[in-house]
């Protein structure tokens, strides 16, 4: 039995979905990452408690998992329920109420996955409703992608106890490196990342002193990516490490506040490719000094790490066989940014930046520190590129229906990502509280009958606002009973569609999304609540 | 007690200092390459330093590339690169002794003069003006053991820690000493390596702990566990080292509300209903440790397939209250030792007492125990020589699992008991007493027996107090003395302490440390079987006991090397009656093994000292056949 209540807010029809099963039972089997069926299967069974039974299988063997570990979240809330599963690898939660419930699960050597999860898509919510149904739902674990090989040197001996990772990228439009995996080589130089997605990699080893990567050539070695399916294993991926005559970098730090306490300097190599990867780090000793030692010739950057003192440095150094390098690293004050925070009071919270890609590893964190309405200002911020972290404390009762909006010039620049340079001042600054809009309705199959499978894509029209931080690209899945909601949207227009499947990434790529243009629009002002229902194709 | 005799007291020639404790960095990587060029021929020697050119090979005469070579002498520290032909080259090196060490990832510290795995490195002596154009250094390559690890239904066990343990002698007994731990990856293997060549056991331990609530500091993300707990802090999933856990990690705990319970490797699946658990398995099969079988590896060896397949056991809760003063009660640690295997120190399980003294083991396989509480026995805390140290509290009881939970009668605390000691300088000729009040003189204890305090050391001067022991007997023992000072007597209670345990309890007397600067001395030489004077043999002093066996008398026990001109100095034994022998290094490995022993005794030369005696020794090189 399906209720439906309607309530009509000016000029916006809000919908608020309420579906009450009477009796039964529902059992949810999700297979992996390849097949969901969400059969809601309605046995007549008067039950006094809502209980729910989750069974944790393993995806390739379609055996129960001993000793897994379930996670169920009620959504909205921080307050996790962790349990283990039984001999039978099910867990079973006897009375949880009606909510909706993010339900997560892993096992010692599988991926940790969550109910409903499918490729690029994540996970779903299982609405528990009035009904008092039993529910028994399915997690098929998989293993995950495996890359190994073995790393040597140019003797064809093995390189014992080398770090060996497993690096990726957060999207093709967003060069963030994300180390996915890690692992040691044993006696043999043979190493084994376990547990990834399926994917691209560089793979890397380093022995403390310098990098190498799988597939390399020259000094140093470019990267390559390395390709790994679902479930896949790369077992060739071998890695040449190749001797270099050494020098040393005896330099100094420069500049106000240099050699303060906890400040250090960080080498980096520049792995064409993969951006900077971290060689060593070295303390800074009294006079300001540091001193690196057996450094492999060639190009780095070194990079300060200025501890209690606001200020960055990036020099360039070059090492030579058996030579001395004898760089300076200059502090400098960096740029800083400063306006105005327009909040009604008792709102407080931090206006921030966070660096972005992996070009300028100088860049790093900043915020204006507590601040509530009136001016602002962060110092001290790195050349780099960057995006906007505003993040108000809002009072409770404001919910989530307001987000923070940065204005350059009139213009929302929230979403923009944007460059500092060295000393830059990007002033007149506006932070704003902004009310938000949300898009609910309900995904329904070609037979008409609600679904949970694949997702919905609300995407903004403009393609000014296709970035890789972007509010106004949300992704969400429909709930067991269909049901999908997406609020904190700005005001603007946008595109409402549905997808079954999404590659790594894909949300982000414009080509992607002009796709988008000729599905269901909507525009939507501040505050608006809009329903849009759906049918998967 | 009869036994194998006792283990090295290296007597000279001394290696001058310490040699590097830390692994060389990886140079078979992308490491630095200093690239070595020996002197050319007849090129021209400093006339007030040394050279030394060298290689370094394997056991089978190859050149080993990139070796880190360490020379280490009086006064210099030195280390290079060997370069890919295994040469290295040391110049500038001041007179004197040195030894060189060398090391490489996948081998074990080799050195100059060293035949085994485990022996020591000999000592070259330099002249000014003159080098060592051909020293050679053979480096063992490690071994590994693997295998698989899955339950009772063939599945693959991950994440599971799997132990090497190596037989080692070590105060006058053989024990298995933990050498290596891996733990399975995700298809249940694993590889434990870097290992010495030598005999192994290899287990799974499963061992289960517990802590009330009311010690432990919890979040959501973190746990701590209060002060004056850290022995049971250290086996919280996760937290080995001590960090709180980062994000996306994961501990597997339990709780009954009461207590939070957690195992140090592995639950089998559904062990909270039916009460189920692993209990530890030594290779293969067995939860006996004295039926383990050995596995004897070879340089280079890998030996596959130790494979475990762990079978879960009913296990029953344990519980008791120690009784006593109540800080003595309190917050105390408490843990089960296996009694039915000897020499076993690891928990079956551990816990600490409520405020009331009250505590509960969960999870403990049918067996017998050894219940201790109050300070771990297995920690070797450094000695505090300075008085007002808060007295500590122990007990111990026999605790027997059947096929039931058990209740243990009440446990008294005891508090634990300090050893007092002094030490004089031996009275000259006049009877005067020389001023010793200078002198540091490390005084160590070790015990005669399993569920005794462990070794502690301490520098004494004319006094010395050792506290918070637990009663027993232990062996006290005077190590390296000042140039020029030797032991002369150990006694408590007027018994002989040198060669025997002193019984320690509260209110025993004083042990005295007889010191003297009038000591014996040994001057040998070691010949082979052509009278050539033997290089580097190894040389082995034991006392003849009065029932005629072997006895464990570490003050009396010497193992030294003959130097490169086949002589050898031994200062300081006590008098009485003893047997020397000299061997071939390369088969001195586990000489302290009994039939070893009995083999040597017959060998050996049979000798006394006098006090004060000076003596000369020729010895021949015995050929030992193992």
């Amino acid at each position: 039995m399906t209720k439906e209540t309607t309530e009509t807010t000016g000029t916006t029809r809000t919908t608020r979905t309420t579906r009450t099963t009477g009796t039964g039972k529902a059992w949810v089997r999700w297979c992996g990452a390849v097949l969901f069926a969400a059969t809601a299967t309605l046995f007549a069974r008067d039950q006094a408690t809502l209980r729910i039974t989750v069974h944790v299988t393993s995806f390739e063997t379609g055996r129960h998992i001993p000793n897994a570990s379930v996670e169920i979240t009620e959504e909205g809330s921080d307050v996790v329920r962790s349990s283990r599963a039984d001999a039978r690898g099910v867990v079973t939660y006897p009375a949880l109420k009606a909510a909706r419930y993010h339900v997560r699960a892993g096992a010692a050597g599988y991926r940790p996955m969550s109910f409903g999860e499918e490729p690029g898509l994540g996970g779903t919510l299982l609405a528990v409703n009035a009904g008092r149904a039993p529910i028994e739902l399915e997690i098929a674990l998989h293993r995950g992608s495996t890359i190994a090989g073995v790393v040597t040197n140019d003797l064809n001996e093995p390189v014992v106890g080398a770090d060996v990772r497993a690096i990726n990228r957060h999207s093709p439009v967003d060069s963030r490196l994300l180390v996915a995996a890690n692992a040691k080589t044993d006696d043999r130089g043979a190493y084994r990342l376990i547990g990834l997605e399926a994917g691209q990699y560089f793979v890397s080893a380093t022995d403390g002193l310098s990098v190498a990567f799988a597939n390399g050539t020259g000094t140093p070695a470019t990267p390559r990516l390395i390709t790994v399916g679902v479930d896949a294993q790369r077992s060739d991926v071998n890695i040449k490490t190749r001797p270099s005559p050494t020098g040393t970098i005896a330099g100094s730090i420069a500049g106000p506040g240099a050699g303060a306490p906890g400040m250090s300097v960080m080498l980096m190599q520049d792995a064409a490719g993969a951006g900077f990867v971290g060689v060593t780090s070295a303390r800074i000793e009294p006079g300001a000094r540091f001193t690196i030692a057996d450094v492999p010739a060639g190009k780095y950057v070194l990079i300060a790490r200025p501890g209690t003192v606001r200020a960055w440095a990036r020099t360039a150094v070059s090492v030579t066989a058996n030579g001395q390098a004898t760089p300076t690293v200059a502090l400098h004050p960096g740029g800083r940014i400063s306006g105005t925070v327009v909040a009604p009071s008792g709102v407080r919270g931090t206006v921030g930046v966070s660096p972005l890609g992996a070009d300028h590893p100088e860049a790093a964190s900043a915020n204006s520190g507590p601040v509530s309405a009136g001016s602002f200002a962060i110092p001290n911020v790195a050349p780099g590129r960057y995006r906007w972290l505003p993040s108000p404390e809002m009072p409770p009762m404001w919910g989530a229906d307001y987000t923070p909006s940065v204005f350059l010039k009139d213009q929302d620049v929230t979403d923009l990502p944007f460059e500092v340079g060295p000393d830059a001042a990007i002033e007149n600054v506006r932070i704003e509280l902004t009310r938000t809009a949300r898009v609910s309705g309900t995904v329904r199959d070609a037979s008409g009958k609600p679904t949970s499978r694949g997702a919905v894509i609300v995407a903004s029209t403009s393609p000014r606002d296709w970035t890789e931080v972007s509010r106004r690209i949300r992704l969400a899945r429909a709930d067991t009973a269909g049901f999908y909601e997406i609020g904190g949207l700005p005001a603007g227009s946008y595109t409402v569609s549905t997808v079954t499947a999404l590659s790594a990434g894909q949300l982000g790529d414009p080509a992607f999304l002009k796709t988008l243009a000729k599905s269901r629009q909507v525009t939507l002002t501040q505050g608006e609540s809009a329903t849009v229902d759906l049918r998967l194709k | 007690m009869a036994a194998a005799a006792g283990s090295a007291q290296q007597a000279t020639p001394p290696p001058p200092p310490t040699p590097p404790a830390s692994s060389p960095p990886a140079t078979s990587g992308v490491a630095p390459v200093r690239t070595v060029v020996p002197r050319p021929e007849g090129a021209p020697l400093a006339s007030d330093s040394a050279v030394v050119v060298g290689q370094v090979v394997d056991g089978h005469g190859r050149a080993l590339p990139r070796a880190v070579v360490h020379l280490i002498g009086e006064s210099i520290q030195d280390a290079v690169i060997a370069d890919d032909k295994g040469r290295f080259l040391f110049t500038q090196i001041p007179p004197g002794e040195a030894i060189v060490i060398v090391q490489k990832p996948g081998y074990s510290d080799g050195a100059y003069g060293k035949r085994r795995p485990g022996g020591v490195p000999l000592p070259v002596s330099l002249h000014a003006g003159e080098g060592i154009a051909d020293m050679r250094i053979e480096m063992f390559r490690s071994a590994a053991i693997t295998g698989l690890v899955t339950d009772d239904s063939g599945d693959p066990l991950i994440g599971v820690r799997v132990v090497a343990m190596r037989r080692m002698f070590d105060n006058g007994r053989w024990r298995y000493v933990p050498a290596g731990v891996e733990e399975t990856d995700d298809q249940g293997f694993y590889r434990i390596f870097d290992l010495v060549p030598g005999e192994y056991i290899v287990s799974v331990p499963a061992a289960s702990y517990s802590a009330p609530m009311a010690a432990l500091d919890m979040t959501a993300h973190d746990i701590r566990i209060s002060a004056g707990l850290s022995r049971l802090a250290g086996t919280l999933p996760g937290r080995e080292d001590g960090q709180p856990l980062a994000a996306g990690q994961t501990m597997r705990v339990t709780t009954d509300g009461r207590d939070l319970i957690w195992s140090a490797a592995i639950v089998p699946p559904d062990a909270d209903d039916q009460d189920i658990g692993y209990v530890t398995q030594f290779y293969p099969a067995t939860e006996r440790q004295l039926l383990a079988l050995p596995i004897v590896l070879g340089a280079g060896e890998v030996r596959y397939a130790v494979d475990f397949r762990m079978t879960p056991v009913p296990v029953y809760s344990v519980s008791g209250r120690l009784t006593g003063d109540p800080a003595a009660v309190a917050n105390q640690f408490v843990r089960l030792v296996p009694a039915f295997d000897s020499d076993r120190t690891d928990d079956a399980a551990a816990t600490v007492t409520r405020d009331d003294g009250t505590f509960s083991f969960r999870r403990v396989p049918p067996g017998d125990y050894r219940l201790e509480a109050g300070s771990d026995p297995t920690v070797q805390e450094p000695a505090d020589a300075s008085p007002g140290t808060a007295v500590g509290f122990w007990a111990q009881a026999e605790v027997k699992v059947g096929d039931a939970d058990v209740t243990v009668p009440d446990i008294e605390m005891h508090p634990e008991v300090s050893l007092s000691g002094f030490v004089f300088g031996e009275p000259d000729a006049d009877g005067k007493l020389p001023d010793i009040s200078a002198l540091r003189i490390p005084v160590t204890i070790t015990p005669a027996g399993p569920g005794l305090s462990g070794a502690r050391q301490l520098t004494a001067n004319h006094e010395f107090n050792l506290q918070n022991l637990i009663p027993g007997r232990y062996y006290v023992q005077a190590g390296a003395l000042p140039a020029g000072w030797f032991v002369k007597s150990i006694e408590a209670a007027g018994q002989n302490a040198l060669d025997d345990p002193v019984e320690v309890f509260d209110g025993s007397d004083p042990v005295v440390v007889t010191i003297t600067t009038h000591a014996t001395e040994i001057l040998g030489t070691v010949r082979d079987a052509r009278a050539v004077p033997a290089a580097g043999a190894t040389v082995i002093i034991m006392p003849i006991a009065p029932t005629g066996e072997s006895v464990w008398t570490p003050n009396r026990i010497r193992e030294t090397r003959s130097s490169t001109a086949g002589v050898f100095t031994v200062k300081g034994l006590p008098p009485g009656q003893y047997l020397a022998v000299a061997i071939d290094d390369a088969v001195a490995e586990n000489w302290q093994d009994e039939r070893v022993v009995a083999t040597l005794r017959t060998l050996a030369v049979r000798f006394e000292l006098q006090p004060g005696e000076s003596k000369s020794l020729n010895l021949r090189q015995s050929v030992l056949r193992r």
